[in-house]
């Protein structure tokens, strides 16, 4: 699970920040938000501090300024709970929704009881997503 | 690209062979590094002390099965007990409930006029002494 915590969504958060490459002419894509855009998702973040139920764990943090700070709990919750709607109208569709699949896959993985159609569903969810980042991301490296 | 991103093609088989993925993930480890990482003070040679302080815990966690040593380090707190009719309290119930209570002198008027009203309900009553009439009406 780590391996969705801490690599896989910190290197798409990466991605949409404009931070992923070294070389910087690189790293202007269709997907990339602007500075200004990730300072809104961060005080939209901020905003909802408190009216977070206890139930879904801490409350977010300001994942613009923090995100260097992030334990895999808060990755976790960025990627399960707050991810999809504060990337919504931002993110172009296509990526919001190859995205989406991946939201889905972990998801299903933080599950404590599987069944098979889960199982299978998560084979195709992470390979969906995997085909959207090869076709879509990965394209513009070479 | 990066490696993360083709070991996520692996994951479904991961969890076919060795379960869901909170039986293998990765924070009961995180946190037990956690646990070990203020024990190891000394610059000099952190293993050799992180060896001795894990030693001492454990010793201290078999400490239970040697009942009197354990009793003469941590002797063993008395339950509190209360009187019936202070404390309601249930057995299934960890709670316990205390009634409002608050100690009054009576006056001897006051007494006398308890007495009169009780030997109405009972005859037996005027004859009683004063602590028993109280008692009884309490």
């Amino acid at each position: 699970m780590h391996l969705f915590y801490e690599n896989v969504a910190p290197y798409m958060l990466r991605h949409w920040m404009g931070s992923f490459f070294k070389d910087s002419t690189l790293n202007n894509q269709p997907y990339t938000l602007s500075n200004k855009q990730w300072s809104e998702i961060g005080a939209n973040m901020d905003a909802i501090k408190k009216s977070i139920p206890t139930e879904f764990g801490r409350p977010p943090r300001n994942i613009f300024h923090h995100h260097n700070g992030y334990k895999a709990e808060e990755w976790a919750s960025w990627i399960t709970l707050y991810s999809v709607p504060l990337l919504k109208d931002k993110l172009p569709s296509v990526y919001l929704k190859g995205w989406s699949f991946f939201v889905k896959a972990v998801r299903l993985c933080q599950k404590r009881k599987l069944s098979l159609h889960d199982q299978n569903e998560i084979r195709s969810l992470l390979l969906q997503f995997y085909n959207h980042y090869e076709r879509y991301v990965r394209i513009f490296i070479n | 690209m990066k490696a993360c991103f083709h070991y996520i093609l692996h994951v479904s088989d991961s969890i076919q062979s060795n379960g869901p993925c909170c039986c293998t993930w990765q924070f009961p480890m995180e946190r037990t590094c956690g646990m070990l990482q203020p024990l190891a003070k000394s610059r000099l040679h952190p293993y050799k002390n992180l060896t001795n302080n894990v030693y001492l815990l454990e010793l201290f966690n078999n400490l239970c099965y040697y009942r009197k040593i354990h009793e003469q380090i941590f002797p063993p707190i008395p339950r509190k007990e209360y009187e019936n009719h202070l404390v309601y309290s249930n057995e299934n119930y960890e709670e316990e409930f205390q009634w409002p209570s608050k100690t009054y002198d009576l006056k001897k008027s006051e007494i006398k006029e308890i007495k009169s009203h009780l030997s109405v309900i009972d005859n037996k009553a005027a004859e009683m002494k004063l602590s028993v009439c109280i008692r009884l009406f309490i």
